[in-house]
Order: C-alpha cells, then structure tokens, then sequence
C-alpha cells in the first residue's frame, strides 16, 4: 500500500521588470503530493492550490484523466492544510449548497382544515 | 514541445469553483511608449520605453452551473492559471497575480446552446503577475 506524503510548497512566481526578474511570494501554497510506493519508488504531483487567509477554499486541480482525486489524497491534503495553515474549517472549493425556497402562507388558510396550502381562487 | 491547452486550469484563492472552464484568454501585459522624437530626427519616430507596465486581464467562459453562486465582483484575490503538465515535471508552468473580477455576465438562453457565463479577472499589479516554468 503506498504512503501519502503532503506538501505545501511556497508559490514563488518571476515577475519581468525593467530592472531585471524578481521573485515574488504569492499568498497561497502549492499543494504537492508524494505516492511513495513499496518498492521505494515515488511519484510527486502538484494537485492543488491552497490561499493562505483564512477560510481559503482548497482548489483541487483535475486530474490529466479527468477524474477526481482519491479520497485518501483529499483526506491527506485537508489534514496537513489544517496543520500547518491553522484552519480545519477550510473545505474544498465547491458550489454552496443551494437553499430551501419558502414561500408566505397564510396561517389562516392552514387552521380552516384545509390541507392545500395555496389560497382558494373561487373566493 | 508544441501542446494543446486541454488540462489548462483557473484557480482563484476565495471565489474558488466557477464551474468547468471552456476557455481562457490569455493574461497580455503592455508597456506604452514615450515619443521623443525631436526637430532633428529623420526617417522614423524615435521612442523609450515607458516607466509602468498594465498588468493585464484574464479572460474567461465558464459552463454555468445552476448550483454555482454568481461569483461577486471587486474581491481582492489571487487568480492562478496553470498551464498542462508537460511529461517529466511535478509542477506545471502558472501565470498568478492578485487581482479583482470585473466582469461577470449572465449566459444566453438558447436552444442547441450550452449556457455559458463569461467573467474578467483584472490583475491589480500589486502582486504579479508572475509566470513560473514547470519543474
């Protein structure tokens, strides 16, 4: 069975100037993870981005065949963001749930033992 | 090596998902010029360089996702572009820099037609862009 080993790499990009390149930090971390497998081999792949204010969602990159990241991975990459970024509450980038659409009723119609909630069009 | 850009991604640091990206325009930084040509200059306009560069824009057209909340405009987050990964790297080449949306359009409603929404990322020069090369 293979070891997951995850690491949050600086991301330091070059910016061209004038006055020649420059290194510039940017304030997220490059999420780089290791399959280590039994035979000693390894593998190293950059899955993700992760910013580094708090709250930040994790950004999981797709994988070149189109799927998801295993779950282990997922798992792995959650639990050394947590632990070197100091945020367990972070989740991974996802579309917000969406929310439950309440309409008005009134609360007359619903005590006169009439089951149906909208109101009565032969009024 | 000459590529394609399926497996091209867009990231950015607090909106996080827009939905499955179908294109993305490159970032193009200009640099304006300065004339100074004077009474004494034959043939062509002379110019330098100017002092400041425009950091640029990333344009891009993203499937619209009912579920998706509508991303807001004017948050102050880094947009990373990162590129295929070539055979033999780890980390693929990325164009990153802070920056703001400015853009978010609503899609066309059509027949035959996938509904797609469109959104601009202005970088703001504060932070990059930078480009970093695969390793």
């Amino acid at each position: 069975m293979p070891t997951i080993k995850v690491e949050l790499r600086k991301h330091v990009g070059i910016q061209q100037t004038r006055l020649g390149s420059i290194e510039v930090e940017h304030a997220q971390r490059l999420i780089m993870v290791t399959l280590v497998q039994n035979d000693g081999t390894e593998a190293t792949s950059q899955v993700g981005l992760v910013g580094t204010q708090p709250g930040a969602p994790i950004n999981f990159m797709r994988q070149p065949s189109g799927q998801e990241w295993p779950k282990p991975i997922k798992d792995a990459v959650r639990k050394q963001v947590a632990l070197e970024l100091g945020d367990e509450s972070r989740n991974e980038a996802q579309p917000p749930a969406p929310q439950p659409v309440v309409l008005p009723v009134d609360e007359e119609e619903l005590d006169d033992g009439d089951t149906d909630v909208m109101p009565d069009i032969d009024d | 090596m000459a590529d394609t850009g399926n497996g091209t991604t867009l990231t950015l640091s607090s909106t996080g998902a827009v939905g499955n990206v179908r294109r993305i325009t490159g970032n193009e930084e200009t640099l304006g010029k300065i004339g100074v040509s004077h009474l004494g200059t034959t043939g062509h306009n002379e110019y330098i360089p100017g002092d400041l560069s425009e950091p640029g824009e990333v344009t891009f057209e993203v499937e619209l996702d009912p579920t998706t909340a509508k991303p807001g405009l004017g948050t102050v987050e880094t947009a990373t572009v990162t590129f295929p990964l070539g055979s033999g790297g780890s980390t693929a080449a990325n164009t990153a820099g802070t920056g703001f949306l400015t853009k978010v359009s609503e899609p066309t409603f059509e027949n035959e037609t996938l509904m797609v929404r469109e959104l601009t990322f202005a970088f703001d020069g504060k932070t990059g862009p930078t480009h970093t090369v695969q390793s």
